[in-house]
């Protein structure tokens, strides 16, 4: 990490002892990167601290990618609810920077910057899930723009967010990876509807997307017609190798780490050492990778090891942490302890799927090996 | 990689593969003559001029070339010994891990536990303590009783006793016998890491050939699944030794040698199990190279602490500090 990091680090550190409100629960804070607050991130966007490496012309900061990634640590670290921007400042911005037009740009970025636009990813669809090629939802030329019929589903935040970029069918339906485009839907295009899906846990975090003759201006058609999966797979190694993939349950080692206290029993010290070895070891991974982002490279195999390494991990945790709890904790009495393990080992199940399951990275890992 | 490493990287296998049948008088010829041995010592001693992060990539080539000398451990005397100031003798010269003895004036008496190729080498380096200090002791294998041992993988693992036998001794600072036992288990992870990289190599290619219901065991998903883990705990392995070299080139590395020795044991572990079970009974035969490689991961999680061991010193320390240090503990090392 370079010296600029390590200062700013300290003051993302400063800046959130101020700004996180002291009255914010661990399992609160454990939903982080799934929670989020519109003030939050406007804050953010006036620390300038989203955008980070984009250019000032577009609203952007022109910082490392290193100062980006230590921002994003330490606000995944403290709990901070970043979700609304999240997808937005990670992916969707800098797929603009890559394939949008300059129009697109100067619309945008500087939008995302301020914390103020958010977007949503609208890939899988009922009968299209992993096997992502097979998408059907269907932009048709009219006049000036695009009419999109068809249905997206499991969209996180498609209820808070102001636009979609929409992976859909543009050419012959029999040519799979060919004939997918990107559009940037706005959200409040008339024949849109946005239809909560309530998870396990009863809040409603991912949603159903139906599209009724959409309509999208040619100027919202993001890249080259029919270079979707291409493009599609230029965002993953941003998406994937992040330290949100192994961070999702630092929450309850630290709520594990207090309970056990400065004089653990030996099983705990094996878990807490194996546990610290491991998260060592993962970042170690992602930020490695990261240096091969900086260079333009695309690590899209580093980053499914790193992801399916790290959710495991993070997946992992939470067993762990109920199978050796003291015997005092019954998951019934809502203190920090309980409320974290409980709402960790009920959404920890989604650490495997999001962004791609654990079978479709070991699938892109084989297929490096020679195997297929 | 920078030029330097490719062509360090490049000899290593070379010679190691080169020497690997060899008798090991003739094989140690092989690998002093090209400096493996020496990458630690400084250009004007006659040496490579190495860092750690060099000799990383000798020692994980020594893994995964299942290198049957004592390489990584001469690496490992090169480095005490500039430490402390001293010459070493020429040679093959092995770590003592476990020395359990004293000084009196310049001799030694007791005995080293678990030294690799005791019987070969020509000199045993190890730390003692003396007084408020600790000292590197260079003792002559001739003047010890040798009580042969092997761990799992048929490495000599001696025992030396000694009687007042006459030694080089100085004061090494900064240095004690946990940290020399530290760094036996970075020397194993990086390893542990080679030998990993070469079991995924052969299971690989095995898979890719071995025909069963009329294709190839590769085109099973079943067999891609497991083999994607073993490639990822390869991945796992490398970087968690290499950031424990980066660091012991740095600054203290003691947490570092900890945590790479935990992850790769770890992924030994997993390593041996995949890479067996898709090699199916060929595997096990004495005849197939498989063995060379999991049977040095199985004695290698026990060598310079398993698990229990380093996740003990881990979790103490963690748990000493307190969740308000946590994370700015992990990030301060990498800083």
């Amino acid at each position: 990490m370079p010296p600029a990091a390590k200062a700013l680090r300290k003051e993302v550190r400063a800046f959130l002892n101020e700004q996180m409100p002291k009255s914010v629960s661990s399992a609160e804070k454990a939903r982080s990167w799934s929670g989020g607050a519109a003030a939050f991130s406007k804050l953010l966007g006036q620390q300038g601290w989203l955008g980070m490496t984009w250019p000032k012309k577009y609203g952007g900061h022109e910082r490392s990618y290193a100062e980006r990634y230590v921002v994003i640590e330490e606000l995944l670290v403290a709990g901070a609810p970043v979700g609304l921007h999240w997808v937005a400042d990670r992916q969707s911005g800098p797929l603009m920077l890559r394939f949008g037009t300059e129009e697109q740009r100067e619309f945008f970025l500087p939008r995302i910057a301020r914390g103020e636009a958010y977007f949503c990813i609208g890939m899988s669809e009922p009968n299209s899930g992993s096997d992502l090629a097979s998408v059907r939802t269907r932009a048709h030329k009219v006049e000036g723009g695009w009419r999109i019929n068809g249905q997206k589903i499991w969209t996180s935040n498609a209820h808070s967010a102001h636009y979609m970029i929409a992976l859909v069918r543009t050419g012959e339906a029999e040519t799979r990876h060919a004939g997918l485009t990107q559009f940037i839907v706005d959200m409040k295009s008339e024949g849109l509807t946005v239809k909560p899906i309530a998870n396990l846990t009863g809040e409603s975090h991912f949603n159903e997307v139906f599209f009724d003759d959409v309509f999208v201006p040619d100027n919202r058609l993001v890249g080259r017609e029919g270079d979707g999966w291409r493009q599609v797979g230029a965002e993953l190694a941003f998406e994937r190798s992040g330290p949100e993939r192994y961070l999702s349950s630092i929450r309850l080692f630290l709520e594990f780490l207090r309970v056990a206290g400065p004089n653990p029993t030996e099983l705990e010290k094996q878990l807490i050492g194996r546990m610290t070895a491991e998260m060592w070891t993962l970042r170690q991974m992602s930020m490695s990778i990261l240096g091969k982002l900086a260079a333009g490279e695309d690590p899209a195999v580093d980053a499914a090891i790193v992801k399916d390494i790290g959710t495991s991990f993070e997946q992992e945790l939470p067993r762990l942490v109920q199978a050796n709890a003291r015997e005092d904790v019954t998951l019934e009495t809502g203190d920090a302890f309980d409320d974290t393990l409980s709402y960790l080992l009920q959404t920890s199940p989604s650490f495997s799927l999001r962004g791609g399951t654990r079978e479709i990275l070991r699938g892109i890992i084989a297929r490096d090996l020679g195997l297929r | 990689m920078s030029e330097l490493r490719t062509l360090l990287s490049e000899t290593t296998a070379r010679v190691l593969a080169d020497s690997r049948n060899a008798p090991l008088e003739r094989a140690w010829t092989q690998i002093a003559q090209a400096g493996l041995a020496s990458v630690l010592i400084r250009e004007d001693d006659g040496g490579f001029g190495g860092t750690w992060s060099d000799a990383m990539i000798v020692m994980k080539a020594a893994g995964q070339h299942a290198c049957a000398a004592p390489l990584p451990e001469n690496i490992l005397a090169t480095a005490l010994a500039n430490a402390a100031g001293v010459t070493l003798p020429d040679g093959m010269i092995t770590i003592g891990p476990r020395p359990d003895g004293a000084l009196n004036g310049t001799g030694f008496t007791g005995s080293i536990a678990g030294v690799p190729w005791g019987r070969n080498a020509s000199h045993v380096a190890t730390i003692v303590a003396r007084g408020g200090g600790h000292q590197l002791v260079i003792a002559k294998v001739a003047d010890a009783k040798i009580t042969p041992h092997e761990n799992p993988a048929g490495e000599p693992r001696d025992t030396l006793a000694f009687d007042n036998a006459p030694i080089v001794t100085a004061e090494i600072p900064g240095w004690d016998s946990h940290r020399l036992y530290a760094f036996g288990a970075m020397l194993r992870s990086a390893q542990i890491a080679g030998a990993i990289a070469g079991a995924l190599e052969l299971s690989v290619t095995y898979t890719r050939e071995r025909q069963q219901f009329g294709r190839p065991l590769a085109n099973f998903q079943a067999i891609q699944q497991q083999l994607a883990v073993l490639a990822e705990e390869t991945a796992a392995s490398d970087m968690a030794a290499a950031a424990a070299f980066r660091a012991a080139g740095t600054g203290e590395g003691l947490f570092e040698c900890a945590a790479a020795k935990l992850r790769t044991n770890r992924a030994a572990r997993t390593a041996t199990g995949i890479a067996h079970q898709v090699h199916g009974a060929m595997g096990f035969t004495a005849e197939y190279d498989l063995h060379h490689f999991t049977r040095r991961l199985w004695a290698w999680q026990t060598e310079f602490g398993n698990e229990r061991f380093w996740g003990g010193k881990i979790g103490s320390g963690v748990a000493a500090r307190g969740p308000a240090n946590f994370w700015a503990d992990l990030v301060a090392l990498s800083e």
